[in-house]
């Protein structure tokens, strides 16, 4: 964190990152995970970050949350600048990281009582996440009962719930199957067009990337930077069909074009 | 977590080896009624197994009994009445009552010791890293060579004979207890920091339950340790006890005493064992073994 001028930013971005680098040092041995990466997300865009392993991808993630502290460059999150965890920014991951020993709704409920919020309004927002994100039924199910869809299902609303204003997801349909995850991003197009909050998705998958994102910011290794950030031209609301569009073909052809220059 | 010390080993849960003699009952994932079935029939196997080295063993001391005298090996026919007789006799019950005493006792401090210290160190990053290699030393000690130094200490009765019990289980119990604390899912570590949760927070919701599973496995070891410990002492100095009543019979050579004690040890040390493992059912409930 070296730059500390504004604390206020231009209108519009809701994240700014600024020349963000990041270097791991171990034994001697320097790896360089981000060279110089700078990317704006609009207020309510929804930007993936698209890239090989290795590209850094997640690294930069875990740099917006304030769980990293970059080696060098600043990142702002509604003009402010980012030097440890946030109230307003969620974070959900490829495993659902479940706390097995809770229910769906105790799991849910896990950043409320965190933050200690008071319990008045909780019932209603957790019937209107699980509604949402179609799990009721399963309120009093253990994480062990429900399928791995399911799972990250509760994960999703466990980050829903405390309504943050920026939603980081990394892989989080990753580890499923292609059936699964196909519906499971249809799901997630549904809910981010619903809730309209700013999401910086990180995958390495590209079809999955152009058809949930407004924009997609693909990504090269060793260092890992951006290559491109390539606009996508799909309207909303996203629907099925629309992974057979032309111009969802296209654009998945660019990113890969872009991806195999590298 | 990488500290740089190294770890002492773990004690790992046996309950699937257990499971696998049949002695539990979700030995896979079955309906109701198979389980029961597959439960008989486990129960019955061993019951089968159990008679035919039995009778081995009968038949081999009838078959040759200079090479097996009684006085060495007795056979089954001579242990189950002793076996019966030791039972139904109020100064053998006596003795026993004392062992269990002892390890009981002793369970109770080494165990609760282990965990409050335990506890304390996982949560003490400076503390762990000087007290690990500690750890690791006395790891390596074979403990029970302590006996003649807690009798000089708390002489012949019950207390050098807990103390023994309680230093044995001390160590699975506060290992575990590190290592469950210390190793938890990095992905709900950065869950918790994420949502700024406080230190207490986080030991509260996640360290501790996530290390329930693992402490059991040094509870259930600590247990049996406890019972070897007890046992331990008394045959190291005592006048009283079930190591004592082993030690004297052997003396006197009475050998089917010896292994009716020494059954009845067995199965004290077997009830305890379902019980923890009944006590863990209920708590740890969620866990799925890996």
């Amino acid at each position: 964190m070296d730059s500390e001028e504004s604390r206020q930013s231009g209108a519009g971005a809701a994240l700014e990152i600024d020349g963000v680098s990041h270097v791991f040092s171990k034994r001697g041995d320097r790896l360089i995970a981000l060279a110089k990466v700078s990317l704006e997300a609009r207020r309510g865009e929804f930007l993936s970050l698209v890239g090989p392993s290795g590209c850094g991808k997640s690294t930069l993630l875990k740099i917006i949350a304030g769980l990293l502290a970059p080696t060098g460059g600043t990142v702002r999150f509604e003009g402010t600048i980012i030097d440890g965890p946030h109230d307003q920014i969620g974070l959900m991951f490829q495993t659902p990281t479940l706390f097995p020993w809770r229910t769906t709704v105790r799991n849910i409920t896990l950043p409320l009582e965190i933050r200690q919020e008071p319990p008045d309004g909780w019932d209603e927002r957790i019937s209107e996440v699980m509604k949402l994100v179609k799990l009721e039924g399963f309120e009093d199910h253990y994480p062990r009962e429900l399928s791995g869809g399911m799972q990250q299902r509760v994960a999703l609303s466990r980050l829903l719930v405390s309504d943050p204003h920026l939603m980081l997801l990394d892989e989080p349909f990753g580890a499923l199957d292609e059936f699964t995850r196909e519906h499971l991003n249809t799901e997630l197009a549904r809910i981010s067009e619903h809730t309209n909050q700013t999401t910086i998705f990180v995958t390495h998958n590209i079809a999955e990337s152009v058809f949930l994102s407004d924009r997609v910011a693909v990504m090269g290794s060793r260092p890992g930077r951006i290559l491109d950030v390539v606009d996508v031209p799909l309207p909303r609301p996203r629907t099925p069909a629309m992974r057979r569009d032309r111009a969802y073909s296209e654009t998945v052809y660019q990113i890969r074009e872009t991806l195999d220059i590298a | 977590m990488s500290d740089g010390v190294e770890r002492p080993e773990v004690f790992v849960d046996i309950s699937s080896d257990i499971a696998e003699l049949g002695l539990a009952d979700d030995a896979g994932m079955v309906d109701g009624r198979s389980r029961l079935r597959s439960l008989g029939e486990q129960t019955l196997l061993t019951g089968a197994v159990v008679l035919v080295f039995a009778l081995i063993w009968e038949l081999l001391s009838r078959w040759d009994p200079s090479f097996w005298p009684a006085i060495i090996l007795s056979r089954p026919t001579e242990i189950i009445p002793a076996f019966g007789e030791a039972l139904t006799t109020g100064f053998v019950w006596e003795n026993f009552w004392v062992t269990f005493q002892e390890t009981m006792i002793g369970f109770a401090i080494g165990a609760g010791g282990g965990f409050l210290l335990g506890t304390y160190v996982a949560l003490s990053r400076v503390f762990r890293k000087a007290f690990y290699p500690v750890v690791v030393l006395f790891q390596s000690t074979p403990r029970v060579a302590l006996a003649p130094i807690f009798i000089s200490w708390f002489g012949f009765g019950m207390t050098s004979k807990f103390a023994l019990a309680a230093t044995i289980c001390f160590f699975p119990v506060l290992v575990n207890t590190i290592s469950g604390l210390t190793l938890i899912d990095e992905n709900a570590g950065l869950l918790m920091r994420s949502l700024k949760a406080t230190r207490w927070q986080t030991f509260r919701q996640l360290r501790l339950p996530s290390a329930i599973p693992t402490v059991f496995a040094g509870l259930k070891a600590a247990l049996t340790f406890a019972l070897i410990g007890a046992i331990v002492g008394e045959l190291t100095a005592s006048n009283e006890g079930a190591g004592h009543l082993i030690e004297t019979a052997a003396f006197q050579f009475r050998m089917d005493d010896v292994f009716a004690y020494l059954l009845m040890l067995a199965l004290i040390g077997l009830t305890l064992f379902l019980f923890a493992q009944y006590l863990e059912r209920k708590l740890v409930f969620w866990h799925v073994e890996t």
